[in-house]
């Protein structure tokens, strides 16, 4: 299928945020409770719309325990955006998300969109972290911020969506070089006449300056 | 410890089938297994074969090619109870409650306490610990249901926890819980298969120790230490940077993700089982990695961390298990298991872009038969002593995707006939291949996987008789070209029957032994030995091809002629005879007939007539012989099908199928030396003339097959058919056994036709002169 633009996410957070349900709930639209266990990294891709235009998602979701780090952090380097994912019942996900961020900081380009998520909100009974909290945290960093339910779906397509559609404006307003691999974004093989409204060169070369 | 063992299907069968085999056969295993003098070597042959898939002592082998028990037997119960105590004491160690220590000194004992002697202090960090494994030994196996049981559960943190503890080197690392369940799960159902035979025998003495469920744990413990000292490595994640010269900086401008990313033990592994075994057995599918830029990392280390535990269903696990551990103690077989895996789903990586070869990678289809990788395996990694696992249906996942459409209405009962023959074909062939089967548990263990894999369903034209079971081996429309070449060679038979690629890889091998023992310089042997490896891995590619374009062939073939079938057309002679070519060269391609320089060079005469004993006018005879059913067309020593009437005639002469299809139903007449089934009227008519079996089934009308046979004649039910296809040979003349057309043609002209066969056909040149001179 053919597409504008493709951008690639990494999924990072703590061992059992749920971000493999997070991405299977994008991908396939359910929910699996018991999942297995990531072992170094998974992947998922889906196509959304934006502003008109098909954009295929590639999505790497990786292992979250200590031990992986070295392999997945390879995966920084391609992603145009990431969902940082702690879960809201365990505080301890949340307060290590200051390790993720370094780490994602260090190890991507500057560019990248990272959306910090705050998962299993249909456990709100257990709920161990506000979400001003969160709010605050996604300020201080400068993230966007979305709370989710794997579970229930609740503002899973949206947090993928509204990633997208920064990383999309970041596009239009030149910050990313798209002609760069290494920003996590391609332009899609098909520029066909039909679609006129598809990138082309003038928007890479406008971007050319950009980053990097 | 009460294991709900009847939800779990696995469990359920596996027990069900012990009831079965239960009087004194429990203690006759184990005789058997371990009391001959130097059974160690022929256990560890017992595992490569596959023969522990339904043993009772499966833990008690493992323990053997782990060495967690030692080869003489005597020593069992005094190594076991060592190891036994070993745990114990590690266990009182580590998992301890700083409230019952002795210690007075409350300065230093109180939760609150700073002091690093404080047992506080490490039961805080044991906790966390404690937290971590849990959540993920939660999630071991999440559909099989007795790793749910929370006393299973609480027994692998345990057991999890004091490794982690006393080798803190390494730690806990996640997926180490998938190596230490199939442990735990195969003492158990040994267990259990124990505590049945207990009531039912008398029972030796090592064997109630040795299997005392009471130890479950303790023996779990040494067998996951035993496998984690080989596999430690992989788990190791140590940086391990990249060297950096002033040649290789320059260099990592166009390098690959994998060379200049920090790695650590585990990716060089992989890094290395691409570059080097892959490279050498499948040059095309490593390029066309290399090309994806796909390091092996992304779906490798989760294989080879997990001993390929995500990628099988867990019966089938076992048996890999089985010889993995058996193989070697450092697991050697993994690297090739690993290679074995990929060209086993080349075709689907090289008509995928990065994300289907990435979906298919990280889910790997259902395999129907374990057993066929783990040869696969051994062969690629020693070819001269292991022979070349043939090919079966399953060999090419989702490849030959059939364009089948829907015939319409009117056409649905022609489909059916037409499909009958080869599906009749394939159900025969399929019963005689008697291939080790797979569990009994497959079917619920792997629905489970299949339904996380939606691309693996493929259009597939099943026999209208076999259908009823959702785990049948998928024949794919025309594939039965691959099942024929998969028959095994009955022993009986001194002179296998191999196809012609087959045949040429034995006589490369045959050459290759010979210079070795000629010159006994290693060297030299060396590099034949690469050489012939590498001529074997084009050589399965070749086969590989061959076999799938003979597959595609057979589906367009077969939906042109339905489409034919429906309308009276101009010139139709004409296009049968360009049909008959198609299939001509449909049958080199699957082996079935022989391609011979002459195929090429004589024009006038038919094709192959070797074999044919001298009786080139079959044709005429197959004619006569099937009556009022007018023959279009007939192709000599191969296969082939054409229209007749209202049906398909389909005639196989000399080595071959024949195969018709007369007035409603189906015949199959398969002369000299083959197999000749005919399915006449409403029945069905199997007649293997002369050397063969011959099988008549014609349900109401008796008549046709008598006449088709031409020796034997005799008549027989669907049921004798069964009965012979299972004791192939019993109607033989000449006392030989039957066996499948592909693999006879082989015998007779494929000696001398190894490459040949691959080269462009002369599709004109090679028309039966029979077909056009009936016409």
């Amino acid at each position: 299928m053919s597409y504008a633009y493709l951008f690639k996410y990494i999924i990072i957070g703590d061992t059992g945020v749920g971000k493999s349900c997070l991405l299977l709930q994008f991908t396939d639209k359910r929910f699996q409770p018991v999942h297995d266990l990531t072992i170094g990294v998974e992947f998922g891709a889906r196509m959304i719309t934006i502003d008109g235009k098909q954009i295929k998602l590639q999505i790497w979701d990786t292992a979250g325990q200590e031990s992986f780090r070295s392999i997945t952090r390879s995966y920084y380097r391609g992603a145009a955006g990431a969902l940082l994912v702690y879960d809201i019942t365990r505080r301890d996900t949340f307060t290590h998300l200051t390790t993720w961020l370094e780490d994602a900081r260090q190890h991507s380009n500057s560019n990248m969109v990272i959306m910090l998520i705050g998962n299993k909100t249909d456990l709100e009974s257990r709920r161990d972290v506000k979400k001003e909290e969160g709010e605050a945290f996604a300020r201080e960093h400068g993230l966007i911020f979305m709370e989710t339910s794997a579970k229930t779906a609740a503002n899973v397509e949206e947090a993928f969506i509204n990633t997208a559609k920064e990383i999309y404006e970041k596009i239009q307003e030149g910050v990313f070089d798209i002609n760069n691999e290494a920003n996590g974004i391609k332009i899609g093989p098909q520029h066909s006449p039909s679609s006129p409204h598809a990138p082309s060169g003038s928007l890479g070369q406008q971007a050319g300056g950009g980053c990097c | 410890m009460a294991m709900d063992l009847e939800t779990n299907s696995a469990d359920a069968s596996h027990v069900s089938n012990k009831n079965m085999t239960q009087s004194t056969a429990y203690c006759v295993e184990w005789e058997n297994l371990f009391s001959a003098p130097g059974y160690y070597a022929e256990l560890r042959n017992c595992a490569i074969r596959g023969d522990l898939r339904s043993c009772h002592f499966r833990s008690i082998c493992w323990k053997l090619y782990l060495s967690v028990l030692p080869e003489d037997t005597c020593e069992w119960q005094a190594e076991t109870s060592k190891l036994r105590s070993k745990y114990t004491s590690l266990k009182k160690k580590f998992i301890t409650n700083p409230r019952q220590e002795e210690s007075a000194n409350l300065l230093v004992n109180h939760p609150l306490s700073q002091s690093e002697n404080s047992p506080w202090n490490q039961h805080f960090i044991d906790e966390e610990l404690k937290v971590t494994i849990k959540q993920d030994v939660r999630r071991t196996f999440p559909e099989i249901r007795f790793f749910q049981t929370p006393s299973i559960q609480q027994m692998m943190v345990d057991i999890l926890f004091c490794y982690a503890r006393e080798y803190p080197n390494l730690d806990y690392k996640q997926g180490m819980h998938e190596v230490l369940a199939p442990l735990i799960f195969v003492i158990h159902c040994d267990q259990q298969a124990y505590l049945h035979a207990r009531d039912n025998e008398v029972l030796r003495d090592p064997i109630h120790f040795l299997l005392d469920p009471d130890y479950i744990e303790h023996d779990g413990f040494s067998m996951f230490c035993e496998v984690m000292e080989t596999v430690d490595p992989w788990y190791q994640t140590k940086d391990i940077f990249p060297v950096r010269t002033q040649e290789t900086s320059m260099l990592t401008l166009f390098a690959r993700i994998q060379d200049t990313n920090p790695s650590n033990v585990l990716v060089n592994k992989l890094n290395r089982v691409q570059d080097k075994l892959l490279k050498k057995h499948d040059y095309d599918l490593y390029q066309h990695l290399e090309k994806m830029e796909i390091p092996p990392q992304i779906y490798g280390i989760r294989w080879v961390r997990l001993l390929f535990g995500r990628e099988f269903p867990m019966q089938d696990l076992l048996v890999l298990w089985d010889a993995i551990f058996a193989d070697s103690m450092s697991f050697d077989l993994v690297d090739h298991m690993f290679v074995a895996m990929m060209i086993f789903i080349r075709e689907k990586l090289l008509r995928s872009d990065y994300a289907g070869c990435l979906t298919v990678l990280m889910k790997y289809p259902p395999v129907n038969d374990i057993f066929y990788l783990i040869k696969r395996a051994l062969y690629l990694r020693k070819p001269t002593v292991y022979p070349n696992p043939k090919h079966y249906p399953g060999q090419l996942p989702g490849m030959a995707q059939p364009m089948y459409v829907t015939p319409s209405a009117g056409a649905r009962t022609k489909a059916a006939a037409a499909s009958n023959i080869t599906g009749r074909a394939a159900s025969i062939r399929d019963k005689m291949a008697a291939r080790p089967s797979s569990l009994s548990l497959r079917s619920k263990a792997s629905t489970t996987k299949d339904t996380s894999s939606k691309e693996t369903s493929r259009p597939v034209l099943r026999h209208p008789l076999e259908n009823s079971s959702e785990e049948v081996v998928v024949v794919m429309a025309g594939a039965e070209a691959a099942a024929a070449t998969s028959l095994p060679n009955t022993p009986s038979n001194p002179n296998p029957f191999l196809s012609p690629a087959n045949a040429a890889a034995g006589k490369q091998a045959r050459a290759a032994v010979q210079v070795t023992t000629a010159t006994k310089d290693t060297k030299e042997m060396e590099e034949i030995g690469r050489d012939l490896e590498y001529l074997q891995s084009r050589l399965t590619s070749f086969q590989t091809m061959c076999s799938y374009c003979a597959t595609m062939m057979d589906t367009n073939i077969e939906l042109l002629q339905q489409t034919m079938l429906q309308r009276e057309l101009p010139l139709e002679d004409d296009m049968y005879i360009g049909l008959a070519g198609l299939k001509q060269v449909r049958d080199m391609l699957k082996g079935t007939l022989g391609f011979t320089s002459s195929v090429v060079a004589t024009e006038a005469a038919p094709p192959i007539n070797d074999r044919n004993e001298g009786q080139p006018s079959d044709g005429r005879r197959q004619d006569e012989v099937a009556g009022d059913a007018t023959l279009t067309s007939i192709s000599h020593g191969g296969s082939d099908v054409t229209n007749d009437g209202e049906g398909i005639v389909a005639a196989d002469d000399g080595e071959g199928v024949v195969a018709t299809d007369d007035g409603e139903g189906v015949v199959d007449a398969d002369d000299g030396e083959g197999m000749v089934a005919a399915d006449d009227g409403e029945g069905v008519v199997d007649a293997d003339d002369e050397e063969g079996i011959v099988a008549v089934d014609d349900g109401e009308d008796a008549v046709v097959a008598a006449a088709v046979t031409r020796t034997l004649g005799s008549k027989k039910t669907e049921a004798d058919i069964e009965r012979d296809v299972r004791m192939p040979g019993s109607e033989d003349e000449k006392g030989r056994p039957s066996r499948d057309d592909g693999d006879s043609t082989g015998s007779g002209s494929s000696d001398n036709i190894p490459f040949d066969a691959m080269q462009p056909m002369q599709t004109s040149a090679s028309l039966p002169k029979s077909a056009c001179r009936k016409l």
